[in-house]
């Protein structure tokens, strides 16, 4: 799975935001605010990956226990579904 | 060079207008300098067909029977909008009036009330009150400040100043929908989605990114408060009260 083309990131002072472009395949017009953790996540998706290898960069990257992390992870792909933003 | 064209300064910064219509000149005629220009508006016949095409859904929003000359308008704010995030400038759809030269921005989408709303502060308190732009201002955000300032494209009654304000509180209104008129806060969310709906984006994806951090500087340096009013005659002075802490 992959970020759909037309979707712009950017860090802002408490985590990231991302919203569609006018080219962006999707309806969503608004606008996607990320913590770290997602932002994380999002960040991955920049290019094609698994849930698996992004559950396996988030353990290298975060202290936490790893069924938290599973949920954290499928929480934002859910979201990230819901609003049309991944391919495949 | 064409014999139309001239040069406009807007937040401070200067472009060189090359319009297929005279009547784009007198639309500028209050924000024409002499000051030499850093970019170059050139617009072309399927600029103004873009805006044709695309009015009903884009910021601009215009019926399909508008004139060239008119839709030439909308096309050279495009034009200007787009290179303006890396100026550090932002065009924000709302209008911006000055309260004793403290810049205040109100926020809705069309048709709420906004305009409306401002009216009665400049009827309300008179000399005190300069109406900047009353629909699509420039806001600059500096090292030193936040600054709102007048353009010539200010909605249908063409209400603007060439002055600039330092940018004091944005204000989201509602329709209160009883005679109150109340102020309350915005948590961030709120103030990112409100700021966002109001706010010109860009086609491309490093001017979208500039415009996101800037408004992520604006909102740490600008407060976003929610303004229920109602539209009678005394909803000036009670949104002046709830305000006064910024203004």
């Amino acid at each position: 799975m992959k970020l759909k083309e037309g979707f712009c990131t950017q860090k802002i002072a408490k985590g990231q935001v991302m919203v569609p472009l006018g080219n962006a395949d999707t309806d969503f017009r608004g606008i996607v605010r990320s913590n770290s953790t997602a932002a994380f996540v999002v960040n991955c998706l920049k290019e094609e990956t698994t849930r698996d290898e992004i559950l396996e960069k988030l353990k290298n990257t975060y202290d936490a226990p790893e069924d938290v992390m599973a949920k954290d992870l499928d929480e934002v792909l859910e979201k990230l579904k819901s609003i049309n933003a991944i391919s495949g | 060079m064409t014999d139309r064209d001239f040069n406009i300064e807007l937040a401070g910064e200067v472009f060189n207008i090359k319009p297929l219509y005279d009547c784009a000149f007198d639309f500028c005629r209050d924000y024409i300098t002499d000051k030499a220009a850093d970019e170059e508006i050139v617009i072309r016949q399927e600029d103004i067909e873009y805006e044709r095409e695309t009015g009903e859904e884009n910021a601009f929003d215009i019926p399909e029977d508008y004139p060239d000359y008119y839709l030439e308008l909308l096309a050279i704010y495009r034009k200007i909008a787009a290179f303006m995030p890396e100026r550090d400038v932002l065009l924000i759809h709302g209008s911006a009036l000055s309260a004793d030269g403290n810049g205040i921005l109100f926020l809705a989408d069309s048709g709420v009330g906004k305009s409306t709303h401002a009216a009665i502060w400049q009827k309300t308190f008179g000399d005190r009150i300069v109406m900047i732009n009353d629909d699509k201002p420039l806001i600059k955000i500096k090292n030193d400040g936040v600054f709102i300032y007048g353009t010539p494209w200010s909605g249908k009654y063409g209400i603007n100043t060439n002055v600039s304000a330092p940018l004091k509180v944005m204000c989201e209104i509602k329709r209160s929908g009883t005679d109150e008129t109340f102020v309350e806060d915005t948590d961030s969310a709120e103030s990112w989605r409100i700021l966002m709906q109001q706010t010109f984006k860009s086609e491309s994806e490093d001017r979208m990114a500039r415009t996101l951090e800037l408004l992520d500087k604006l909102q740490e340096k600008v407060t976003v408060k929610r303004l229920v009013c109602a539209l009678n005659d005394k909803a000036a002075e009670k949104a002046y009260e709830g305000l006064k802490e910024f203004i």
